[in-house]
Order: structure tokens, then C-alpha cells, then sequence
């Protein structure tokens, strides 16, 4: 499989569903299969708890992660301790989580474990230096857990693999157009002002890039604050930073000024953007931009036709949709792998 | 309530907790642990350790330059203790517990020549040398574990086959795993002859750890040693770090004082109000506790005599959920005092306005009494008041006080038994309506001439 060979050019790594039961698990374990280990050094963790043997929550089996000789994988002491492989203890962090403390290990002879990693971002980040620093470490992955995007964030990975499937929606239009939304904003471009909005001091409070190019600093903390005040000061000008989530609210708001349209609007990453498919597009037709701060790499999709109901897409079909709506390779790993 | 570190962290002991940088959390929770030391000879031994840490970590020291190394060992000491004194009884350790035991045999061979060259007494640190071997079989030097495939000939075999079976090999695992507990078993078997010296390294790295941390706490605050007496307290040149740190945020001042007291006569101070009282009998019970916990004194010098307990009452004791009111709570509060010196225990008993709170004729009634209480007894204790009291058989100071505009903080010598009448003076420097203490201040002539009256001889 081609990109399998373009994840190595990337630090870091998470696998994020838009749906549980999209497939996240087989398609970890198929990228981990496929890694050029003799290559490349991989670390392996999960965001919060996965890896459990049957879904919590729609109690169906769940493929369990193999991890191959050589790879590094963090888990809760828990789970360390219930490991079906040999693995030599490389660190114990202090940082506790509700399964006790991270276990980091290096696998010496192949076999299964269950994954539960760093259960925030902040985390997850500290995580990937860690390993990035101390064991040189090529490669993180981080196995998103439960169709939290966030997770995703470019703050704590570069690169991304997305999986979707029939546990999204049985309707292929409605799976299609939910599925190549994502992938519309994952493809945001990063402003041109990113350099400058980075370093702001204040990072929760609403930035401008005024006429004159300067960073200001406004009183309002979130996008909340259209109505009371904002609008003037966005006329003025050439790009608004809004902190947090971008709501239709806000949009629709402003989207009945001509001359605010005029103005780029700026979020952190693609995770903070809150509004719907029509609104949001909407308002790209009218005229109107927005860009992000920080911009990851979506290297490709990965499909499950199955839902956990028993109902199968066709595959061939689903696929083909998907390729014609994004440009990115889209794989059904189940049935190609 | 016993004298545990974590039970006295009130009077500002926790700022020089939360002050000390420690390596390891581990080491904090030893000290949270520890019970205050009474015995003055131990005492003297804590600070002679922490002479030799302060000398070894001054600018010319013998660890100039290695401490950041040292500080990076000990940071890596965990709370292992249930592991240890689990070994040996039927449950076997996991991969995690050994990791965790080899982890602190090598912190342990890595601190050893820097500490065992001190040559203190009570602080050096086992050999566990054989023990670090015994859980590094390739001698790889590194902090890792598992069940190495030196330990058992067919481990390696098996291990080759899993690695060439590919996918998940469900026999060769259960073989595998097999091994590796009986492995783990002779291992536990093996470091039992160990287990006291473990106990011991892990106990001792975490005071090292302590010792590194108070004596920089020294330099950076500029702290001094003290010495025990027998029989008085002095403290030259005493201030309270924590305020002192906010006032020079505010641009202002601390002014250090000068106190001292013994066994057996109360110290009475007297003063106007805002005159720093409370905080002077707040920092006393300060730095009286850190004197018994080993920590460096925020002074010029100190002598300190060691007590069996710091008693302090002070502040607002009303206690809605007791239903009990200020004046009862206060009361039964000193009454503890006075029964612990009454049992013969030698303790120092701090108390700020006895009896404020009832009125004036029978509070300076009872603050008398109370210092004839204090009398003769095998104790130390420091009395803050306003009334005015004649005739009482104690040592006393008096707060400087108001003085050219300015508050004054220092601690003086005062034979005279008069109250100084300031509370006027320092109301007006508050800007409070001036008809009020103009009327406050003729009521004031008016019952000094009828005192007059009554004093003249007919």
C-alpha cells in the first residue's frame, strides 16, 4: 500500500474515526503491520482507553493490537501488566491516569496489548517529545479514541489517517457528504498571518491583522461577542483570530455584512470549527474565508463498509463516491489489506 | 493531633515546604511522614548534616556543578515502600515492581560515593551492587527491565520462533509466559536477602534528597542555622519570608525584630494595634517548628529550646458548627495549654489577646491570671495584650510603634507599666472620621482628670 510509505515522512501520527466502529482499530494494526520497522523506530499509544477485546459500548468484537519486535508502546499500568507479549520496561511516568500509571515498553517478541495513553492533548504532546527526546523514536501514533477529533489537532500530531464507514450513516450520500465535509476542512489552508497570530501573547482572546498588518490584541474573549461590539472592529480589519469553536452563529451573523465578508476569519485547527455543512459552506459561496493557525496532513481515508448493525455498503461503490468528493487515496483495508 | 510535618504545615511551615525544591514527591511525602524532633542531641545531628550538604553545595563545595546530576538520580525515586515490604511473602512481583526495584539499586550505586564520602553518621547509603547485578544479567547498565533471555536457555529459543511465527502465536506465548513467572520467582527468592538494605536505600536516598533541598533553600533565602539552648530562646534579626516577599512586591520593607525568652517567665508584649503582634507570635511558632524539623531559620541567629509541642491560640475561634462562641472556644483552647504544662510537658505556648473578647475589667482579670499560671512552669510562653496590666511578674516588650508618621515593627525593653495610648493617633492615620476621635479623645481627658480626682490624696 503506497501510503504507508508516506506516513514515514511525518513525526507523528493519529488515527481518528469519525464514528466508533469505523475501523480505527484494523486500520492501525494494518498500518503497524506494514511500517518499515528495519527502518524506522515507531511508538505506538492510544488517546485515553482503547484497545478493549469488545466494544464498550455496542458490545462487538474488536480487532486487538499487534505490535511487531522493536516497537515502543505506552499503556496504563493496568494494562501493561495484562500484556500478551514480551516487552522490556523502559520508563514509568508519574503522570497517573484512572488505570494507574503510563507504562512505556519496547516490544522484544511480538504479541497483543491493550492500548490506554495520555487522556488529553497537553498529554498526548508531552508524550510524543518524550519519546521523540529520550528514545528516538521516528514515529508516534496516537490511536484516537471514540471519534474524538481533537485528538486529531495538529498541536499534537503533523499527520493523520481518517476512517469512516457505515457506523457514520447507512446512507451512502449522507455518509459521502458527512465524511467529505471533514475532509473539506481538514484541507483548510493556514493563513497567511499564522507567523504573526502564533505569537500573540494572548492566545484566548480575540486577535486582529488591521490595515496596517498590525497584531492587536481586542477585549472580547470568544466569537460569542459578534453582537456586542466585534463587528466594528472587524471592519477595520484583514484577518479576525477567533478563539475556541466557530459556530454558525457567528457565521450567519456576519454573513449579512457585505463588508465584513471582506475579512478572513482565523481558528486554531480544523477541530474548532463547530458550524454545519450548509451554513459553513454557505458562506464560503458568499465570498467569505477561513483559514487556521496550524494544518495537519491528511495522508488518507480509510473506509468500513460494515455497520455494527450487520449492514455492509457496497464497497467498490463506496469508494469510488469518496475519491470523486476528496483528493486523497481512500482504502477499504478490510477487503484490499 | 500528633506532630507530624503534614499535621503543623499552619503558621507558614507550608510556604517552606512548598519552598523546597525536592526532586523527588516521594522525598515530600517522607517529610510529610516525619514526627517533630524533641531530643536536642538529634537535633544537633540533623543540623550538623545539614552544615556539611550547605558547605558541599556553597559556590566552592565539593558538588559545585554536580548537584543539577545528582538532583536528575534522585528524581527518579519512587514510593516503592508496599513493593519492598511485599518480597518474600506469597506474592510474586511483576515486570513493573522489579523494574522499579532495579531503578532504585541504580540510583542508589549513583548516589553512593558522593554520599558514602561524606562519612555522616546515620546517612549512608547500603551496597547493592550484587542486588543491581542480579536484575541486569547482560550487564547492559541500562534502566529497563524484563525477564531477560539470560535467565532461563530456553527463553531464547522460544523468543526466536515468536518472532519468525509473524502473527500472534497463542502456544509459544503461554510457554513463554510460563518461563517468565518461574523466572520471576527465583528472582524474588534471590533479592530477598536483600530486602533490608532496599528498605534502607530507598528510606535514605529520599532524606539526601531532603538534606540537598533545605540546605539550597538556605542560600537561595538566606537562612541561617540555629543552635539548641537549654534554657532561652533568642532570635536576632527574625522575619517571615513569606511577607517579607509581599511587601517588597508592594515596595515596602520588612523590619526584622529582635525577641527572646526563657523557660519558666512569660514574655508579655504589648503594643498598639497593626503594630505587627500577631505576626511576630505567628512567626515565633514558624520558626520554632522549623527549628524542630531541621529547617534553616529566617534570622540573624537563633538559639531555640526545644519543646515537646508549639501551642498556638490565636485569631477568631468561633466555631458556628460547635455552637460554640469565640470566648468558650478560646478558653478551652488555653486550657489545653495549661493542662499539657500542668502534666510536666515542656511546650511553647504562643497566644495572641487572651480574653479580647469578653469585657475589659475581667479580661485583664483573666490575661492576669493567666500569666500567674504561667509562672514557674517548665514552659515557654509569649502573651500578646491590650490591657493594661499592673503588677505582674513577667518579662516584657513592647511593639516601637507609631513613630514620625511611619509604623515602627521592632520589639523594645519595657519597664513601664502603661499601655501606649496609640489607637487614636494610628485611627486619624487611617483617614476615620475625624468628629468621631475628636470625641473619642475628650471622653479619654475626661476620665484621666476624674482619675486624677480619685487618685489625689485627700
Amino acid at each position: 500500500m503506497p501510503f504507508v510509505n508516506e506516513l514515514t515522512k511525518y513525526d507523528s501520527l493519529s488515527i481518528v474515526g469519525l464514528e466508533k466502529n469505523t475501523g480505527k482499530t484494523e486500520c492501525l494494526n494494518y498500518i503497524l503491520s506494514r511500517l518499515p520497522l528495519e527502518r524506522i523506530r515507531v511508538g505506538v499509544s492510544s488517546a485515553g482507553i482503547d484497545g478493549e477485546r469488545m466494544d464498550q459500548v455496542t458490545q462487538t468484537a474488536k480487532p486487538e493490537i499487534f505490535l511487531r519486535e522493536g516497537v515502543l508502546f505506552t499503556t496504563s499500568e493496568k494494562h501493561y501488566r495484562h500484556r500478551r507479549l514480551t516487552s522490556e520496561l523502559l520508563h514509568i511516568s508519574t503522570e497517573q491516569t484512572s488505570l494507574g500509571r503510563l507504562i512505556t515498553g519496547k516490544v522484544q517478541s511480538g504479541g497483543k496489548v491493550l492500548l490506554s495513553g495520555p487522556p488529553a492533548t497537553t498529554s498526548l504532546k508531552r508524550w510524543i517529545d518524550f519519546l521523540h527526546k529520550h528514545h528516538q523514536v521516528d514515529l508516534c501514533i496516537v490511536d484516537g479514541a471514540l471519534s474524538r477529533l481533537s485528538m486529531a489537532s495538529p498541536a499534537v500530531s503533523s499527520s493523520m489517517v481518517l476512517t469512516t464507514g457505515a457506523a457514520v450513516s447507512v446512507n451512502m450520500q449522507e455518509l459521502v457528504n458527512k465524511t467529505a465535509f471533514v475532509c473539506e476542512l481538514i484541507h483548510l489552508d493556514k493563513s497567511e498571518y499564522a507567523q504573526q497570530l502564533i505569537h500573540a501573547d494572548n492566545q484566548s482572546q480575540v486577535q486582529i491583522i488591521d490595515n496596517e498588518l498590525q497584531l492587536r490584541t481586542t477585549p472580547f474573549s470568544s466569537a460569542m461577542q459578534v453582537d456586542t461590539g466585534l463587528k466594528p472592529i472587524m471592519k477595520q480589519a484583514k484577518a479576525v483570530f477567533i478563539p475556541g469553536a466557530l459556530t454558525d452563529r457567528f457565521l450567519k451573523s456576519i454573513s449579512c455584512d457585505a463588508q465584513l465578508m471582506k475579512t478572513q476569519i482565523v481558528v486554531r485547527d480544523f477541530t474548532c470549527i463547530f458550524a454545519s455543512p450548509m451554513t459553513f459552506r454557505l458562506f464560503l459561496k458568499k465570498g467569505g474565508t477561513v483559514k487556521v493557525l496550524e494544518k495537519s496532513k491528511l495522508i488518507a481515508l480509510c473506509v468500513n463498509p460494515v455497520s455494527p448493525g450487520g449492514y455492509k455498503l457496497d464497497s467498490d461503490k463506496l469508494c469510488d463516491e469518496l475519491s470523486g468528493k476528496i483528493q486523497i487515496p481512500v482504502y477499504d483495508i478490510v477487503k484490499n489489506g | 493531633m500528633d506532630n507530624r510535618f503534614s499535621n503543623i504545615m499552619g503558621m507558614g511551615v507550608r510556604w517552606f515546604f512548598e519552598n523546597l525544591e525536592l526532586s523527588s514527591s516521594f522525598s515530600g511525602q517522607v517529610l510529610r511522614e516525619q514526627t517533630m524532633v524533641v531530643d536536642a542531641h538529634e537535633i544537633k545531628g540533623q543540623y550538623q548534616r545539614l552544615e556539611v550538604f550547605c558547605q558541599i553545595t556553597a559556590p566552592d563545595g565539593a558538588w559545585q556543578g554536580k548537584v543539577s546530576r545528582l538532583q536528575s538520580y534522585l528524581g527518579q525515586l519512587r514510593d516503592i515502600r508496599q513493593s519492598l515490604s511485599s518480597l518474600g511473602q506469597s506474592h510474586t512481583p511483576d515486570d513493573i515492581e522489579l523494574f522499579e526495584i532495579k531503578s532504585l539499586a541504580i540510583i542508589n550505586e549513583g548516589m553512593r560515593p558522593w554520599v558514602n564520602d561524606l562519612r555522616l553518621e546515620n546517612l549512608q547509603l547500603p551496597d547493592l551492587s550484587a542486588a543491581h547485578n542480579l536484575l541486569d544479567p547482560e550487564n547492559s547498565g541500562i534502566n529497563s527491565f524484563y525477564v531477560y533471555d539470560a535467565y532461563d536457555e530456553r527463553l531464547p529459543r522460544l523468543r526466536q520462533l515468536i518472532r519468525s511465527a509473524g502473527e500472534y502465536a497463542e502456544e509459544l506465548q503461554y510457554q513463554t509466559a510460563v518461563i517468565e513467572d518461574s523466572v520471576r520467582k527465583t528472582l524474588v527468592e534471590r533479592l530477598l536477602p536483600y530486602k533490608t538494605q532496599l528498605q534502607e536505600a530507598l528510606l535514605m536516598l529520599a532524606h539526601v534528597d531532603i538534606l540537598l533541598a533545605k540546605a539550597l533553600q538556605v542560600q537561595r533565602l538566606s537562612l541561617i542555622l540555629p543552635v539548641a539552648d537549654e534554657h532561652t530562646t533568642t532570635l536576632e534579626g527574625l522575619f517571615n519570608p513569606e511577607v517579607k516577599e509581599v511587601l517588597e512586591k508592594e515596595e515596602k520593607l520588612f523590619e526584622p525584630i529582635d525577641v527572646s525568652f526563657t523557660l519558666y517567665q512569660p514574655l508579655l508584649i504589648t503594643g498598639a494595634n497593626m503594630g505587627g503582634k500577631s505576626l511576630t507570635l505567628k512567626t515565633i511558632a514558624m520558626v520554632q517548628l522549623l527549628f524542630q524539623f531541621g529547617f534553616g531559620i529566617p534570622a540573624t541567629r537563633a538559639s531555640l529550646v526545644p519543646v515537646e509541642k508549639v501551642f498556638y491560640s490565636g485569631g477568631d475561634h468561633q466555631d458556628m458548627l460547635k455552637g460554640v462562641s469565640s470566648f468558650a472556644a478560646e478558653m478551652k483552647n488555653i486550657d489545653r495549654a495549661l493542662t499539657y504544662m500542668q502534666e510536666g510537658k515542656k511546650i511553647l505556648c504562643l497566644i495572641d489577646e487572651p480574653a479580647s473578647t469578653t469585657n475589659p475589667t475581667e479580661g485583664a482579670a483573666l490575661v492576669k491570671g493567666l500569666l500567674q499560671m504561667l509562672l514557674h512552669k517548665n514552659s515557654q510562653s509569649v502573651i500578646t495584650t491590650h490591657y493594661n496590666l499592673r503588677d505582674v511578674n513577667c518579662q516584657r516588650m513592647r511593639v516601637k510603634g507609631f513613630q514620625d508618621g511611619k509604623m515602627h515593627y521592632q520589639l523594645m525593653a519595657d519597664n513601664q507599666e502603661e499601655t501606649p495610648k496609640e489607637a487614636l493617633r494610628i485611627a486619624t492615620s487611617l483617614g476615620i472620621n475625624p468628629q468621631w476621635i475628636e470625641m473619642a479623645a475628650r471622653e479619654l481627658e475626661n476620665t484621666n482628670i476624674q482619675n486624677n480626682l480619685i487618685n489625689e490624696p485627700k
